[in-house]
């Protein structure tokens, strides 16, 4: 990148910041705004930096995504993972049977 | 078990009590579950176990309202926040470790993301098929076994059982400031692995 570049890009995220937070500040509010409602004129700052930047635009796309990817893990739908080991499956059935199963 | 009321036929019991096809078509989820949680098998398999047990003394409660399975990962739930609960409010040391990786190195020194080298790289997701994708999920499991598992008990009671944040502080003995710092950085640690291990995609192209 070259200089001028370089101090223009400066220029612009010292405004950003000032205006929206930084991205530093944004991946920290972006976890907390999934778990709990951040005032109003924070989530407006929040909305001004997704506008511009594409990175805290992805971050927020994959953390959702990780949310929902956990989530399936616990549905009970998915195979991946070891199984029971057979000398655990056998004793679990042998205490269930002496506690009154069938 | 059935057997005739004087009302007429018998009637099903819902679902049938039937602890061993319980245990034959549920188990390996039960565990898998289980062991995502606790990390120790001997203890998954013990969780498995008092979940079964406690699905035989409740099944009149059962009211068909859920499959069998998603009712059985339900009470595995309670038994795994009640181990939770009486390991109480140790503190791990290790954890710190973690705790200070805010992963500085991928920010400028204005705190934004230094570049596309560092900075979120676009996934190729392919839509919903993703998220059930065997190898998907097998590196989340790989992923989420390299957090702090503190951190991964927080974590997993927020995202994966949806519990409120004051449920998750009261049972894991944690303060809400210290919740919202282990689960920020949860997150961000696991976003970088799956990017580094499963998503790798190409350099994202000019903005």
């Amino acid at each position: 990148m070259s200089a001028k570049t370089s101090r223009i890009q400066s220029a612009i995220h010292r405004v950003l910041g000032w205006l929206a937070f930084s991205c530093h500040d944004m991946s920290r509010l972006s976890s907390q705004a999934a778990d709990t409602t951040l005032p109003r004129l924070t989530r407006v700052r929040m909305s001004v930096h997704w506008l511009i930047c594409k990175w805290c635009r992805r971050y927020r796309a994959q953390i959702a995504l990780l949310r929902g990817a956990c989530s399936q893990l616990g549905s009970g739908t998915s195979e991946a993972g070891p199984a029971l080991p057979p000398e655990a499956r056998e004793r679990i059935r042998k205490n269930l049977c002496d506690h009154g199963g069938h | 078990m059935t057997h005739p009321t004087e009302n007429g036929p018998a009637k099903m019991p819902e679902p049938a009590v039937s602890p061993d096809t319980w245990l034959a078509e549920h188990g390996d989820c039960l565990y898998r579950t289980a062991l995502l949680r606790v990390r120790n098998p001997d203890i998954a398999a013990d969780l498995v176990q008092d979940a079964l047990l406690a699905a035989l003394r409740t099944t009149e409660k059962f009211a068909g309202r859920s499959s069998v399975r998603t009712w059985l990962l339900g009470i595995l739930k309670h038994k795994i926040c009640d181990h939770f609960r009486k390991l109480g409010r140790e503190t791990n040391f290790t954890d710190l470790a973690f705790f200070q990786d805010e992963q500085n190195d991928r920010f400028d020194d204005q705190n934004f993301w230094d570049g596309d080298e560092c900075g979120p790289r676009a996934w190729n997701t392919g839509g919903d098929e993703t998220l059930t994708r065997t190898e998907f999920l097998t590196a989340l499991h790989a992923c989420l076994g390299k957090l702090p598992e503190r951190v991964s008990a927080v974590f997993l009671m927020r995202e994966m059982d949806d519990e409120p944040c004051t449920t998750i502080c009261e049972t894991l003995g944690v303060s809400a400031s210290n919740l919202w710092v282990m689960l920020h950085r949860a997150r961000m640690a696991l976003r970088h692995c799956l990017e580094s291990t499963y998503f790798s995609p190409a350099p994202s192209p000019q903005k």
